[in-house]
């Protein structure tokens, strides 16, 4: 079965409705459209599908649709969305859902800078236990190629990166979790679960 | 009163007046904090924009070893601090999922014992009451509006916080400690935080809303629980023609200030926009 939205037909999976549905438990079915979401969003205006469209298309199983969109890259998990819904529809973890999906699938990420950000988190996290706030952001700058960039941003970075070191903000040696192999346990099994992260991550 | 301390990453490097202020504020109020033995990254957003399993796993070794101590974890970090309620929350929920994380950090979680924010321990477990007794120099003069942003207020059912539309547990802190608190509209808006190293158009342009409404509040400073928040509005804002930058506090600096604590100097000094000319113009330091 195909669904038309805007002159376009969208392939229905119904598999893939139930599949999410499982994952977030999150009550899509309650959902009536009545825009509360979207309305409150503070990151709507910047995204492709807005929440409440997310919501009913993640329900149809319009699975093309959601995988691709930048929303569940964009939210900002600040929860506006589900505290308000009337329906009690826990929308971010629909969104949680999706980009696991996502992520699981392989499917190219619209937002390259996002997925680099949490790659490269998650990656810091793994070697230390804990976040180094200048490993992180070398991290980053390598992953995203700017590096060595000029940019009128790169030189605000810098600026503000010195700025934070002289106030003893940015260490070369934060403390590390001592027992990394719990740590290293959690991310072996992310790793047999989730394939390496090629394509999005830019 | 005992807690087993949660700083969390950011209080560690980025935010670490905001630690100080906490372990200054708490000694002065004979709150005892233990940092938790060995403590890892709760996983914060990235953890669980990627794998769910991930995001509680993190949070749940630092759950088992406060319940090794014996002890309720105070968390400083409004972020942290959701993110270990919400592992808390799904493990509650789920016998399964709980046995399963038990098995990969290799100890047993005891998820009778609570997790709280610094705010609730010092307004709610000690009492505003017992804050007022050590007040040595009110806040005078001092125009705040108090922000709460995402983290410690929603989801509701989760956070188990305060009223997630009008929260007002730091209105009453700021109020006894003296501060002239402004009623806003903005105290639960996201600022984008989590945004601000991959879509920092988004991150300032929330952030631009923030603080152009504390200043139509009529404050000349904003208060913070939060880490990400507070860096974020500190470092992201960009005044209009004619305005000044707007300092962005901890509410445990203005507590220190307020106690007449020797290190808020110091404190004060990190942040990227200098609060010191605002206090000394209001008479608050020399
Ligand atoms: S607020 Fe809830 S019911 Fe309304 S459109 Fe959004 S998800 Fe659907
Ligand atoms: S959680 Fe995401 S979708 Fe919901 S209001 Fe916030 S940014 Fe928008």
């Amino acid at each position: 079965m195909t669904v038309r939205i805007k002159n376009t037909d969208y392939q229905v999976d119904a598999a893939f409705a139930r599949e999410i549905g499982k994952m977030c438990n999150a009550h899509a079915e309650r959902c009536y459209q009545c825009m509360m979401c979207t309305a409150g969003c503070p990151v709507s205006y910047a995204m492709d599908l807005k929440p409440h469209q997310v919501v009913r298309f993640a329900q149809m199983g319009l699975k093309d649709l959601v995988l691709n969109c930048s929303t569940i890259w964009l939210c900002a998990s600040c929860e506006t969305c589900a505290t308000r819904c009337p329906n009690e529809i826990e929308i971010v973890r629909v969104m949680d859902a999706l980009r696991e999906t996502a992520i699981r699938e392989g499917i190219e990420v619209p937002e390259k800078a996002a997925r680099a950000f949490h790659d490269s988190f998650l990656k810091v996290i793994r070697g230390r236990g804990r976040i180094s706030e200048l490993g992180l952001m070398t991290r980053l700058k390598w992953a995203t190629g700017e590096m060595f960039s000029l940019s009128g941003r790169a030189l605000a970075d810098m600026w503000l990166g010195w700025r934070m070191f002289v106030r003893g903000k940015l260490k070369f040696f934060p403390k590390k979790t001592e027992d990394r192999q719990v740590i290293e346990r959690m991310f072996e099994r992310l790793d047999k679960e989730t394939p390496p992260p090629g394509k999005g991550a830019g | 009163m005992k807690f087993a301390y949660y700083p969390g990453c950011s209080l560690e490097g980025s935010s670490l007046e905001f630690n100080e202020s906490v372990l200054a504020v708490a000694k002065t109020l004979g709150i005892e904090l233990v940092e938790l033995p060995d403590w890892n990254c709760c996983g914060a957003s990235s953890a669980h924009h990627v794998d769910k399993f991930l995001s509680i796993a993190l949070p749940a070794r630092n759950m088992a070893i406060a319940g090794e101590l014996g002890l309720d974890m105070a968390v400083a970090c409004a972020a942290c601090f959701s993110r270990e309620k919400h592992a808390r929350h799904e493990l509650r929920a789920d016998p399964e999922l709980k046995s399963r994380v038990e098995e990969i950090i290799g100890k047993k979680l005891n998820l009778d014992h609570q997790v709280r924010h610094m705010l609730d321990v010092v307004v709610r477990e000690l009492g505003i009451e017992r804050v007022r007794e050590k007040v040595a120099r009110p806040l005078k003069g001092l125009k705040v509006a108090c922000y709460y942003g995402c983290y410690l207020v929603r989801p509701p059912a989760v956070m188990e916080f305060d009223d997630p539309e009008n929260p007002r547990i730091m209105d009453d802190l700021m109020r006894a400690l003296g501060a002239d608190v402004r009623d806003w509209s903005s105290k639960i808006d996201c600022c984008g935080g989590s945004l601000v190293l991959y879509r920092i158009d988004i991150a300032e342009k929330l952030v631009g809303g923030i603080v152009k409404d504390a200043r139509e509040s009529g404050a000349d400073a904003i208060v913070c629980a939060c880490p990400l928040c507070q860096s974020n509005l500190d470092i992201r804002q960009r005044p209009g023609e004619g305005e000044e930058r707007m300092p962005v506090f901890f509410f445990t600096e203005l507590m220190g200030l307020a106690m007449g604590l020797p290190d808020v100097r110091s404190w004060l000094k990190k942040h990227i926009t200098s609060p010191l000319k605002y206090l000394e113009s209001v008479g608050l330091v020399s």
